[in-house]
């Protein structure tokens, strides 16, 4: 009985699931920049931005209406948004970020950015990774205690 | 053999999803590293919801045919789907933290499924204080049912009320300007694979400890 209920559950779950699949848009191909900010420039009604990346080769991009913007501001505060309202506040905001060295990750099409966001510090990315590797550690010990459970818990049937 | 396997795979999907959720998806632009909660938050939410469900058709199988087997399923379901959603509640609070600035707000939804919460708990407490009787297994099937009705209220009530939490983005009632990119919905199919397979096994396990349990209390009276 419990085995139909699994298998009708397991069935079910993947007709579901995979029956939504439609909604995960497609994303389109983008490149992945990381460096630093050499200059900016606002030619409205774009930002050209001049990145050298993390091998020392240089890139020259144009910030539009449709790039998202989260960047790390000096304060400690993230700043999201666009240049749709106030280019001339992104201007600054940026400035600051290329005066201050703040490392940058942007994806672009080839002309445009898409999107322009504080590199998350090395030490995020790291600390990200060491929290991962417990998760996969204490998550190693759980299943292993599951499976430990199960075998006794077979014993005890086979007792009963 | 087969739960065995079930296991294994269970724990290599898990460990798949741990890989993509913290590796593979870049970093949300707005929200930062926060974000990566909603990999943990709505598989658990989803689990808990799938729960609710099973115990309220297993407790109105049991009331028309009185066969054990929906019982005990019911039971089982409760308890680990009462888990599941109180682990909801914790990853929620720690998320709203940093995103809204208060770990708890009064609003619909989360309102309603702490409710939800507490009729189950109650259900589980009502289970335990009272000897195994008919009875007793038919007041709990009717309390079962009764919670379930916040459910649907629950799903609802983001898209109702419209307040800090965000309205529904996966399923029928999802929003159309509303979608995730590729990358993290994949992450979110996949880790709600993970968590589905992991409550399947859960409640499994508890299934089998009370059928051991009814056994050896059924010896214990002959």
């Amino acid at each position: 009985m419990i085995r139909k209920l699994k298998n009708i559950l397991t069935i079910s779950l993947v007709i579901l699931l995979f029956g939504n699949f439609s909604i995960i848009q497609a994303q389109e191909k983008e490149n992945i920049v990381n460096g630093f900010i050499e200059k900016i420039e606002l030619n409205q009604p774009v930002i050209d931005i001049y990145i050298v990346d993390n091998f020392g080769k240089s890139f020259k991009l144009a910030i539009s209406e449709f790039t998202q913007i989260g960047i790390e501001t000096q304060s400690g505060e993230r700043w999201v948004g666009d240049i749709k309202e106030d280019p001339k506040h992104v201007v600054n905001i940026l400035e600051e970020a290329q005066h201050s060295l703040e490392p940058i990750t942007l994806t672009h099409d080839g002309t445009n950015v898409i999107n322009l966001v504080s590199y998350e510090s090395s030490n995020i990315k790291n600390n990200l990774g060491y929290l991962g590797a417990s998760f996969i550690f204490l998550s190693i010990l759980f299943f292993g205690f599951i499976f430990i459970i199960n075998n006794r818990i077979k014993i005890l049937s086979r007792k009963n | 053999m087969f739960s065995k396997f079930f296991i294994i795979t269970t724990f290599l999907i898990f460990t798949f999803m741990l890989w993509m959720m913290f590796w593979w998806i870049p970093i949300d632009i707005s929200q930062g590293p926060v974000a990566k909660t909603v990999f943990i938050h709505v598989p658990l939410a989803w689990c808990s919801m799938i729960a609710i469900i099973l115990v309220a058709f297993s407790s109105i199988y049991y009331l028309f045919n009185k066969n054990i087997f929906w019982d005990n399923l019911a039971q089982a379901t409760a308890e680990v789907g009462v888990m599941f959603g109180i682990l909801a509640l914790i990853s929620g609070i720690i998320w709203a933290k940093p995103i809204w600035g208060v770990w708890w707000t009064g609003e619909a939804k989360l309102t309603t499924t702490l409710i939800l919460i507490l009729i189950y708990a109650a259900y589980i407490l009502f289970r335990s204080l009272y000897t195994n009787s008919i009875q007793m297994k038919k007041i709990a099937a009717i309390i079962a049912i009764i919670g379930a009705i916040d459910s649907p209220i629950i799903y609802f009530a983001a898209n109702l009320w419209q307040e800090a939490h965000p309205v529904t983005v996966i399923g029928p009632l999802s929003r159309k300007e509303s979608y995730f990119g590729a990358d993290y919905g994949i992450t979110l199919l996949v880790s709600v694979i993970a968590f589905t397979l992991l409550f399947i096994v859960l409640t499994q396990l508890r299934y089998k400890i009370i059928k051991i349990d009814n056994l050896i209390s059924l010896k214990d009276k002959l």
